[in-house]
């Protein structure tokens, strides 16, 4: 732990609000410190990234048209058959017209095979510094990044997928290692360790398949071996590929066995140990002047012993076609190992006939007697041996059979076939991939904003009382209340105002309004004093519905229809509309609900609108004229109603706006305050909390 | 008022009712009586079998079932602390699963601290499968982008930007009389907006780290950069209606605009290179292989960059629309 981890807990801990925690990390980056390495102040929160976008946007005008191949060396053709595969697909991939890049993790035998990479245009960076530098400079030219085998893929992979964003990566499997490892095992010193190893290469080799856009595998088989772990996965098959010999010298002219493989390749050592020791002194007790010659790059000590008058244990050799022009017949006697063998394929394709095993012939669709003989335990394969050694006729058809295997499926014009479909074509690869915005939920339609509920016009009580008070002095929406009010399909509304303060002939009034206003005090009288008086002028029981409303609200197009037609679907005796959030509130719990209808309360505001039923005439009024400005008849009214089993309620699909005015601004708070305790200490009320609870809410959309 | 009641869970849902089943049988399972608290659960409009989960705990729980048209989060808790009954209100998320004790702690620490303006904030912790994520660990652990429990001392009273939604509690009353939340907000800032208007009533938040709850749903990378636009678009919100310096400065908008204007087209490629990475480390976790140091240090600058990118992307397209939009007041409410 370094005092920058040490530092972190204290800064975050630091009783400082974020205006200055920002601050103070604006001035330590840009300030005297901005000298120092950026990642130094992971205390500050920034871990991982200092917040500098340079590192993360390579420029956006340059194509995206490079292919860039990975593999854990330059390829050597000539000392293993995986190299063979990967020169010929880098060979095939420069003929199709693809800029080709390459990148070794380490350095090949010989820095020539580096070289012949470079003389064919192939733009060649070796090590795991240079590789990373390289890809932090020209990542973003490639359209597909090509990474061969697990542990390359295990280091590569995510340089790749943070420096090459946008490349389509391919895995290639070269074959599948924890199969050949799990064959192996038994044949191993430690059987348990090779179990170990197959093991941790399953898990390596199905994690970079997961993280690859497409895998590569070898044979059909091991196709179907990848999507049995993982159907999902996008497997396609690229097989080894051969240069095919136009047609072989007959029988004849050839003497001996023959073998050939890359001994780091430890099935090959134990195929050579096993033939030595258990079938070739089968062959010769009927063929006693047949030998064997071993080639093959990194021969160990343990098969160069085998030399003996019997064996010709060769080692490497840089042209290995006369070989295969003088052998008679290629032994391949492979008890494990997985994938494709190269060598056997390399045999077919020079005409030369082969005895394998199961496991030698499979993935390439050799059947026994056709195209090779198949044969396995040390009698069998021996006997094999000897007959195809002694039968010219089977000779001549084997290998004419196996030249035709090749040509038809692992030729090079064959495969080319197979690489070209699998690829981002070279033309049209410039185009970007992954323009796709992140996917997400998509949220249904927002929130009705009305509800649906109309009253039929069929009864004919339907007639409104709506009763307000305003101040002519002051801005006011009474004007325009009185048409939204006026306005109404359902109902026949009668409209009175009393006015306060200056008169409305004095103040620039509508002259609707003066014509609605039936009552003036000049005097600052209490609003519901006012009220009385103007309902004591008035039959009352007439009207279905009586409304009470503030000059300063702002009500929804249809409100009148569509509010009552709820308190009356809901049966509320007395109810108010909510208020929008964007008014000025007295109780943050008549703010407007959304996707809510309306709600059964125990609390409805005596103000800025309210509307009561003629059931409740009886009941409330007149108003209560010892309440100040009404305060503290909303805990006193539902006592009453609830005691004759009356509704409440608050309408929220029909929402006013309140916002004009400060509550409270035209009068006195405090003394308003005091005197509601008192009116309240003498009558039975709720509490605010007791009164804010909805017992029932009814959504939007019916359900209740 | 029911007296014997001491708690309201406010749970709101959408579309989430495998979780919801987990949520629900952890609320079930507390150390409260049933008679002790109430479950008001608020379906924000969800069409899976939601409504069939719930019937299964109508039994156990003393539950309030409500569905709504699908409103946002900000209306759904509103519709809830409305159907409250209980003095304290609890803040539950549909992906969290309450430690047994979870309740009982928040109502503990609301009898040690009954002042009305004191809150309490809970922690939560990732659950199994979440655990196991890559962007999970990152975003609780390393970026906090997700929560931000590291530096809190059990005990230890926090300012207003710590009264996180889906793990808080407070008392009713400061609701009431101080504010609900602003429906505006369909997703994201709705917690701290309000917490900031509540600030005016002396709010502070009271860490409580036995109040334990789990977070069981592992999100993907592109969940979360949608869930980092959002909050972008709520900050640019957020901001509009408190134009002031400690909101610019926690909802980040500082220099957005022109940041935005640089690394706009280079969005794409961050999404894919996070993706990318993400689908790598999970690959591997999902083998049992670790990640190393590298890859971690290359996966955690991408989720980084994409989701400081997404957040941005989300203030300017925000901002970006308001001002397009001449007609529309600021933070674009409408009567």
């Amino acid at each position: 732990m370094n005092v920058i981890d040490l530092l972190r807990p204290i800064w975050r801990a630091l009783p400082i609000n974020i205006y200055w925690r920002q601050r103070i990390k604006h001035f330590v980056l840009n300030g005297p410190f901005a000298a120092f390495d950026p990642k130094q102040f992971a205390a500050l929160d920034m871990p991982a990234w200092d917040g500098e976008w340079r590192v993360l946007l390579p420029p956006l005008d340059e194509p995206v048209d490079r292919l860039l191949v990975i593999d854990w060396k330059p390829p050597t053709p000539d000392l293993d058959s995986g190299s063979y595969r990967l020169r010929l697909i880098l060979d095939l991939l420069l003929a199709a017209g693809h800029q080709v890049d390459f990148i070794g993790d380490r350095e090949a035998e010989h820095p020539r095979y580096a070289e012949a990479l470079r003389e064919r245009g192939i733009r060649t960076v070796i090590g795991p510094s240079d590789a990373l530098e390289h890809l932090g400079t020209h990542g973003h030219r490639y359209a597909q990044v090509w990474i061969s085998r697990p542990e390359v893929a295990e280091t590569y992979l995510a340089p790749v997928r943070a420096l090459a964003s946008q490349a389509l990566v391919i895995y290639d499997t070269v074959d599948l290692h924890w199969v050949r490892f799990q064959r192996g095992a038994a044949f191993a010193a430690d059987p348990t360790e090779g179990l170990a190893r197959a093991e941790r290469y399953r898990r390596l080799e199905l994690a970079n398949a997961r993280a690859a856009d497409r895998v590569i595998a070898i044979t059909e088989d091991e196709r179907a071996r990848l999507l049995q772990e993982f159907p999902g996965l996008d497997v396609r098959v690229l097989p080894n590929i051969h240069a095919v010999a136009e047609r072989a010298a007959g029988p004849e002219t050839r003497r001996d066995l023959f073998f050939i493989g890359g001994f780091q390749h430890q099935p090959n050592v134990d195929a050579m140990q096993y033939f030595a020791a258990e079938i070739l002194p089968l062959v010769r007790a009927e063929l006693p002047d047949v030998k064997l010659r071993i080639v093959g790059s990194h021969m160990p000590d343990s098969v160069r012993a085998l030399a003996s008058p019997a064996i010709e244990a060769v080692g490497y050799v840089a042209d290995v076609d006369p070989y295969f022009a003088q052998a008679r017949v290629f032994v391949a006697p492979l008890r494990h190992g997985a994938g494709m063998k190269g060598k056997i394929g390399h045999s077919l394709s020079q005409g030369l006939p082969v005895v394998t095993t199961r496991i030698g012939a499979e993935g390439m669709g050799l059947r026994d007697g056709i195209e090779a003989l198949i044969a396995e335990g040390p009698r069998e394969f021996a006997d094999a041996v000897i007959r195809l050694y002694q039968d010219e006729a089977l000779w001549s058809q084997l290998s004419t059979a196996g030249l035709e295997l090749i040509r038809e499926h692992y030729s090079k014009a064959v495969v080319a076939g197979h690489l070209s479909s699998l690829l981002v074509p070279s033309r049209e690869s410039s185009k970007a991939v992954g323009t796709e915005a992140p996917s997400f939920r998509p949220g249904p339609a927002a929130s009705a904003k009305t509800s649906s509920a109309t009253l039929p016009r069929s009864e004919n009580d339907r007639r409104v009382l709506i009763l307000g008070v305003y101040l002519p002095g002051i801005t006011n929406h009474a004007a325009t209340l009185s048409n939204d009010l006026l306005s109404s399909r359902d109902w026949e509304v009668d409209l009175h105002w009393a006015s306060v303060g200056t008169h409305a002939s004095e103040a620039q009034a509508d002259s609707t309004l003066q014509a609605l206003t039936r009552l003036h005090s000049r005097e600052r009288v209490p609003k519901f004093v006012l009220l009385n008086r103007l309902l004591s002028e008035l039959e009352l029981d007439d009207y279905r519905y009586l409304m009470v409303v503030d000059d300063d609200i702002e009500l929804p197009q249809g409100f009148l229809d569509q509010f009552l037609a709820i308190q009356e679907a809901r049966d509320f005796t007395l109810a108010q509309p909510a208020r929008t959030h964007d008014s000025f509130t007295d109780h943050h719990f008549v703010n407007q609900l959304m996707g809510v209808e309306s709600r059964l309360t125990r609390f409805v505001e005596i103000g800025p609108l309210m509307s009561l039923r003629r059931e409740g005439y009886q009941i409330l009024l007149p108003f209560d004229e010892d309440a100040p400005m009404g305060w503290g008849l909303d805990f006193v009214w539902p006592v009453i109603l609830e005691q004759h089993g009356l509704r409440l309620g608050i309408v929220d699909a029909a929402p006013i706006r309140h916002a004009l005015r400060k509550p409270v601004s035209t009068y006195e708070y405090t003394q308003t305050e005091s005197a509601m305790q008192a009116f309240l200490a003498k009558r039975p009320h709720l509490t605010l909390a007791e009164a804010c609870i909805a017992n029932q809410t009814y959504t939007m959309g019916g359900s209740a | 008022m029911n007296s014997s009641l001491l708690i309201s869970a406010v749970l709101c849902t959408y579309n989430r009712a495998s979780l919801l089943a987990r949520a629900l049988g952890a609320l079930s399972a507390q150390t409260l009586g049933t008679e002790q608290f109430e479950v008001v659960l608020i379906d924000d409009g969800s069409s899976d079998e939601t409504a069939q989960i719930v019937s299964v705990f109508a039994s156990l729980l003393n539950l309030r079932y409500v569905r709504q048209p699908n409103s946002g989060l900000a209306a759904a808790k509103n519709h809830g602390i409305c159907l409250s009954r209980a003095p304290i209100i609890v803040f539950l998320d549909d992906d969290d699963v309450l430690d047994s004790r979870a309740l009982e702690q928040h109502w503990l620490s609301h009898q040690h601290d009954p002042r009305i303006e004191t809150a309490v904030l809970g922690y939560t912790g990732l659950g199994h499968e979440p655990s196991r994520s890559p962007l999970m660990r990152y975003v609780m652990e390393v970026g906090c982008q997700l929560f931000y429990y590291s530096p809190l001392k059990d005990g230890q009273e926090l300012d207003f930007t710590y009264f996180w939604g889906g793990r808080s509690s407070c008392k009713r009353a400061l609701l009431l009389e101080h504010g609900v939340f602003d429906p505006v907000f369909r997703f994201g800032a709705e917690d701290i907006e309000l917490a900031y208007r509540l600030r005016n009533a002396g709010l502070r938040v009271r860490y409580n780290a036995k109040a334990i709850s789990t977070m069981i749903r592992t999100l993907s990378v592109d969940g979360f950069a949608r869930r980092c636009e959002l909050q972008g678009r709520s900050n640019w919100v957020f901001y509009q209606r408190h134009p002031n310096k400690l909101v610019r400065a926690w909802t980040q908008l500082e220099g957005a605009e022109s940041e935005w204007d640089r690394i706009a087209a280079h969005y794409p490629r961050l999404l894919r290179s996070a993706r990318k990475l993400d689908q790598l480390a999970n690959a591997r976790v999902e083998q049992g292989l670790a990640c190393d140091p590298a890859l971690t240090q290359l996966l955690h600058r991408a989720y980084a960059a994409l989701f400081r990118a997404s957040r941005i992307k989300g203030s300017v397209e925000r901002m970006r629309e308001d001002k397009s939009d001449d007609a529309s007041p600021p933070g674009g409410s409408e009567p």
